[in-house]
């Protein structure tokens, strides 16, 4: 098996590097808790071993970065760890996962949403320059839907690397929803941009809407088929 | 015809929890943070859609508003909500709390008063003496004095933007969705021009009389010319409004035109003339992150809305970029 510096260096990740920080994108560099007080744990053995398989990365795009205080961190590193565990299932790896942020006077009020047209906006207006998928977690997003309220919002079979600045939405988005729906949401939406289209029929799939779903915490599932799919996609790649 | 026309499509995740699986003090309990199943800001939305006197309701959400525990985007949501209900018990509140030196009751208050506005229209304002248009009206003319320059697009290299009239049942569920809104506006009652970009759709209504109100117009005063409504094509069909079309005259017979959304971003800009018994008009793309150059000309009078000429070009202006973050502790 390679080593971890070898792959470090294939996903992007260079220099000094802290294992939970840089190398599994941790932002607070620790562990994130489980909300049951589960125990947490991260197999550096397996993220080797994904990371020479088929693997993505993701640039987590704090939007109203100035209004995130320690415990919405925590809510994202526990999104981050979980998709991690989630695309597990299909043998599909989160290679690098970067952080980034845009200020609540930047954002213009797109950090505070009321429409899902504002969601549009913010990923027409903003990404990131690089072979990653660009992920908006929105400070305060609050847009009804029917008498719920939607959770987060994504482009379908999302732009191939070099193409995020075409024409509409170029990113997924999520809400800060408590650990463990803002986990769900934030696979869920990743998986709408890895071309996985809705599967309300299926309660214990990820793509069952949250509505939907007979448990935020356990519908995670995805089948081999839709892991395929999303070995299709341009934004996975193999190339360590 | 919109500069944020997609190319790609988009689906949501949605929570849509039947309120009453909740008693109303399970809600307000969950809002306070105390359930930890239940998100405060989910608790709030449910607690609004839950069914109980008005009265309580405010002064349950008014509560969360003033309350000192209550965190930030409770507070805010639960301004939020007392805007959607709209009723005068809650404008009074937010109007008020709108007015408190402490921001953390202000800064709500005002995101309530916007999503107030968003909801259920405003009276007029100074701006819009001529017609009762709100609020959205006034953050598009009084946008920048100056605007973006708009795109130079390569008429060789663009594509053709698919127009048609209209049909009825378009126009009445575009209706729907768009009543609360631009039901006092008395836009497209009769008529409306459809624009199909991509997979994207979009319906334009134009004012009742525009030709007339605008010949009544003077100098500098503005009024909403058209609105336009777009489509959730995937997922649910429904319409909402996107964009507003405002005309304010100028000296001469030329008319400034501009498409901007509810927010005041100003997406299109051009011109327009009174001319025989229309009105002629052309609009371009303004430069902004993540827009695409495009030109929509055209003509309305007695016949309805037609375009001479709707194209689109592919190229894209860079998006901006967000700035690398990293944990203090590091």
């Amino acid at each position: 098996m390679a080593s971890l510096r070898a792959l470090a260096g294939c996903i992007g990740v260079n220099g000094n590097l802290s294992v939970l920080r840089d190398f599994f994108g941790f932002f607070r560099g620790v562990l994130p808790p489980d909300p049951t007080g589960a125990e947490v744990k991260v197999s550096l053995r397996r993220q080797l071993g994904l990371l020479q398989g088929e693997h993505f990365h993701v640039n987590v795009i704090a939007t109203g970065v100035d209004s995130f205080v320690d415990a919405d961190d925590v809510e994202v590193d526990y999104a981050i760890f979980k998709m991690r565990n989630v695309y597990n299932q299909v043998s599909v790896g989160v290679g690098r996962v970067q952080h980034f942020g845009i200020t609540v006077a930047q954002a213009g009020g797109l950090d505070a949403p009321t429409t899902k047209d504002q969601l549009e906006e913010l990923t027409e207006n903003w990404s990131v320059d690089n072979d990653g998928i660009d992920l908006f977690v929105v400070h305060d997003m609050n847009i009804p839907s029917g008498s719920g309220i939607l959770l987060g919002r994504s482009a379908v079979d999302g732009p191939c690397p070099g193409d995020k600045d075409d024409k509409g939405m170029s990113g997924s988005t999520s809400g800060l929803w408590g650990s463990e729906q803002t986990a769900r949401t934030v696979s869920h939406e990743l998986g709408h941009y890895l071309t996985l289209e809705h599967r309300n029929s299926s309660p214990t799939n990820l793509m069952c809407q949250s509505g939907s779903a007979s448990s935020i915490r356990n519908s995670i599932v995805l089948t081999s088929g839709q892991g395929d799919d999303v070995e299709d996609h341009c934004m996975c790649r193999d190339d360590c | 015809m919109a500069v944020s026309e997609s190319s790609s499509r988009s689906h949501d995740d949605v929570l849509d929890l039947d309120p009453t699986r909740f008693t109303r003090r399970e809600l307000l309990a969950a809002a306070r943070g105390d359930d930890p199943d239940l998100h405060p800001v989910i608790a709030v939305r449910l607690l609004a859609q839950k069914r109980y006197a008005n009265r309580t309701k405010n002064a349950d959400l008014s509560a969360l508003l003033d309350s000192d525990d209550s965190p930030a985007r409770v507070r805010t949501a639960a301004a939020i909500e007392l805007g959607r209900l709209g009723n005068d018990a809650a404008v009074e509140v937010l109007t008020a709390r709108s007015k408190e030196r402490k921001r953390t009751v202000r800064d709500p208050a005002v995101a309530g008063l916007r999503e107030l506005a968003r909801v259920h229209g405003e009276p007029s304002d100074p701006l819009t003496a001529t017609v009762r248009a709100e609020v959205s009206l006034a953050r598009v003319v009084a946008g920048p004095p100056t605007l973006p320059p708009v795109l130079y697009l390569d008429e060789e290299r663009a594509h053709p933007i698919t127009t048609r009239k209209a049909t009825a049942r378009q126009l009445s569920q575009v209706s729907d969705g768009v009543q609360e809104e631009i039901g006092t506006l008395g836009l497209g009652s009769a008529t409306g021009r459809e624009v199909r970009c991509a997979d994207r759709s979009f319906v334009v209504l134009t004012l009742d009389e525009l030709v007339e109100t605008v010949r009544g117009l003077g100098p500098g005063a503005p009024s909403i010319a058209a609105a336009v409504a777009g489509q959730d094509t995937q997922e649910t069909g429904d319409w909402d409004l996107r964009y507003f079309v405002t005309v304010t005259p100028g000296d001469g017979d030329v008319m400034e035109l501009r498409v901007g959304t509810r927010q005041g971003r100003v997406a299109f800009a051009g011109e327009a003339r009174l001319v025989d018994e229309g009105i002629e008009f052309s609009v371009r793309a303004v430069a902004s992150p993540g827009s695409a150059p495009a030109v929509v000309e055209g003509r309305l009078d007695a016949d309805g809305l037609r375009f001479s000429k709707a194209l689109s070009a592919p190229d894209v202006a860079a998006r901006m970029v967000p700035s690398q973050r990293r944990s203090a502790g590091r």
